[in-house]
């Protein structure tokens, strides 16, 4: 129908795939995210910490700039799970930042402007939504943390041989898999606490209150009870002892591998929960 | 993400829509069958049993009377607590998916993306319903022109009045080309030339025909003026239904008598010789002729019992007059 026929006409031809409609909430949601400044500004200080680290990782197999620089080998960093661990966790503070500003108010404007019936009154489930949202900030969680991270260990291993990236296997499965517990935890508490709080000041503060004043609350715990167990409210403890354990190196001797999956997966249960009961087509009158 | 499928949303092997879906159809757009919806102890709807079939229908009743608890079962976002509800042959139950792709719903409240233009909001609306992404932009114009905010539509809907906000809930409810149009309190806020506009629109999609379209609200002109068939809720229990359409068509002579002393006996006495009668008022009544009965045979029945007449109109009731008396009406159903 051109614009200059103005009548109403029922719509006949084919649909997109339904199994994927939710990458229509996800795309257009990406847009909006990738507007912002802040956003921009924390991709690309995110990219500096591998882009040193893909420096060192040359200058590592590089006899020449050895010989400029008068570095003799010994005395440089080594590139091994640690050093992996120590960019991983630079990205993972990335990830963070970028969550803070994206993430939470993601669902907190559709919620502001009560677009959820509009959603949910199309063939879109509460879960499609929801994974509409999260697919957002796993697209740009990933372009911070396993991606980078992936170029990286693919670097050493092709200036290093394939015998290394045989013998680092785990090393490189744990970048990966650590990096997705992550994206995932800290996606679901950022659309959680969206879907809680309308106003993106508050949103925020909550997302920074969890993780920063969870560790203080946590110290302060350990301290006036003289017990241990306030580590289990400090989340990136919880984060750095998981990720160890995946990554096969040194584990965190203030909390178990295990003990810290299930605290994680327990603020995990928690923002499904909340997401749950607050991402509706209408508004319960309690 | 771009392959494209046949038309029927999901994959539920054998559900096809009903006929109510094709344009011209007589068959019921909507039918309950014993549905009730409760939520804790409140019961939002009970034992509602209706079909409706008509081009426009209105959904009456005051606050509360469970017209949006309704709307929201047909759309799926409660599961009934009992009973069956099927909208253009789906299963609101069992087959909201397919059922949603059809359906077209603009809520009463203020709901858009504020921070979205008019096109790119419809446009999203559209392709989240299922259209490609070249045709939803297509239809996103040509809607957003239908309803008139063809000129405003490069602007952000956060900037819109109340009015172009009430037609850009309407265009993404057209979008996707639906096959029954759910709309609750579409006139809410517009002043009386956009209201009219609204009704005006609202009108043109039904005699088109292309479209069943559902309207829940509490002003009785506008149901009166776009709706071929009326539902009346009262507390969550269906209290009247008509068929306007057929009221209009039909030859039933309502008439309005005023009368004076004797009341009781004269209602009583013609309603003796098969009038329908309706008490109103100290001394009025509303009466249906049956076609054997003449209004003189009224007069000399007001003789013999020495009733004077005062007045007597040819009236049908309006739907105030319905809507009225179903307010009446103490836990009735159909």
């Amino acid at each position: 129908m051109a614009v200059y026929d103005q009548g109403y006409r029922v719509y006949r031809g084919a649909l997109t795939a339904a199994q994927w409609r939710f990458m229509v909430l996800a795309k257009y949601a990406l847009q909006d995210v990738i507007k912002s400044r802040r956003t921009l500004v924390t991709l690309v200080l995110s990219i500096v910490a591998p882009l040193i680290a893909a420096v060192m990782i040359y200058i590592h197999h590089n006899a020449e700039a050895l010989a400029i620089l008068r570095l003799p080998i010994e005395e440089l960093v080594p590139i091994d799970g640690r050093f992996f661990l120590f960019i991983l966790k630079a990205q993972f503070a990335a990830a963070f930042f970028l969550f803070l500003g994206a993430g939470t108010k993601l669902i907190s404007v559709d919620l502001r402007d009560n677009a959820l019936p509009l959603y949910l009154g199309r063939p879109l489930s509460q879960a499609e939504y929801l994974l509409g949202k999260l697919t957002v900030l796993l697209v740009l969680g990933s372009a911070v943390t396993w991606v980078p991270m992936g170029l990286l260990f693919g670097l050493q291993g092709i200036l290093e041989g394939f015998s290394w990236v045989m013998a680092n296997l785990r090393l490189g499965l744990g970048i990966f898999a650590g990096s997705w517990v992550v994206l995932l935890l800290y996606g679901l508490v950022a659309l959680a606490i969206s879907a809680a709080l309308r106003a993106k000041a508050a949103a925020e503060a909550s997302f920074v209150g969890i993780f920063i004043l969870g560790a203080l609350f946590g110290q302060v715990m350990n301290e006036t009870l003289d017990t241990e167990k306030g580590v289990l409210f400090n989340v990136f403890t919880l984060i750095d002892s998981v990720v160890r354990a995946l990554m096969g190196i040194t584990p965190s001797k203030e909390v178990g591998p295990l003990a810290a999956a299930l605290a994680l997966g327990t603020l995990g249960a928690v923002a499904v929960v909340v997401l749950r009961r607050r991402v509706r087509a209408y508004e319960v009158v309690e | 993400m771009e392959s494209l499928e046949s038309r029927s949303e999901g994959a539920t092997a054998g559900a096809e829509p009903s006929a109510a879906s094709e344009p011209g159809s007589s068959a019921p757009v909507i039918e309950l069958d014993g549905l009730s919806l409760r939520f804790g102890k409140v019961q939002a709807l009970d034992q509602v049993s209706v079909a409706l079939s008509g081009r426009a229908i209105g959904l009456l009743g005051p606050n509360g009377a469970g017209k949006t608890s309704l709307v929201h079962t047909l759309l799926g976002f409660h599961r009934p607590s009992a009973g069956r509800a099927t909208v253009l042959g789906w299963d609101v139950a069992r087959q909201g998916r397919e059922l949603k792709a059809q359906v077209g719903y603009m809520p009463e409240r203020d709901a858009f993306v504020s921070e979205m233009t008019g096109v790119h909001f419809v446009r999203l609306m559209g392709e989240l319903s299922g259209l490609p992404p070249q045709v939803a932009l297509e239809r996103a114009h040509e809607m957003l022109f239908y309803v008139g905010l063809g000129e405003a539509r490069y602007r952000k809907i956060g900037t819109y009045s109340l009015g172009m906000k009430q037609m850009a809930k309407l265009a993404q409810a057209l979008v996707h080309g639906p096959r029954l149009i759910i709309l609750d309190e579409p006139t809410n806020g517009l002043d009386p030339s956009g209201r009219q506009r609204m009704l005006d629109l609202i009108t043109s999609i039904r005699d088109r025909g292309e479209a069943r379209i559902l309207i829940s609200s509490h002003l009785l002109r506008d149901v009166e003026a776009v709706c071929d068939e009326v539902v009346v809720l009262k507390a969550g229990r269906v209290v009247a239904y008509r068929d306007l359409e057929a009221e209009r068509r039909s030859n039933r002579s309502f008439l309005e008598i005023e009368v004076r002393g004797g009341r009781s006996s004269f209602a009583e006495a013609i309603a003796g010789l098969g009038c329908e009668v309706a008490v109103h008022g100290k001394r009025r009544l509303k009466v249906v002729l049956p076609e054997a009965v003449s209004v003189s045979d009224l007069y000399r029945i007001a003789r013999d019992q020495e009733t004077q007449v005062r007045r007597l109109i040819y009236k049908r009731d309006s739907l105030e007059d319905i809507f009225l008396q179903a307010m009446e009406v103490d836990h009735g159903s159909l």
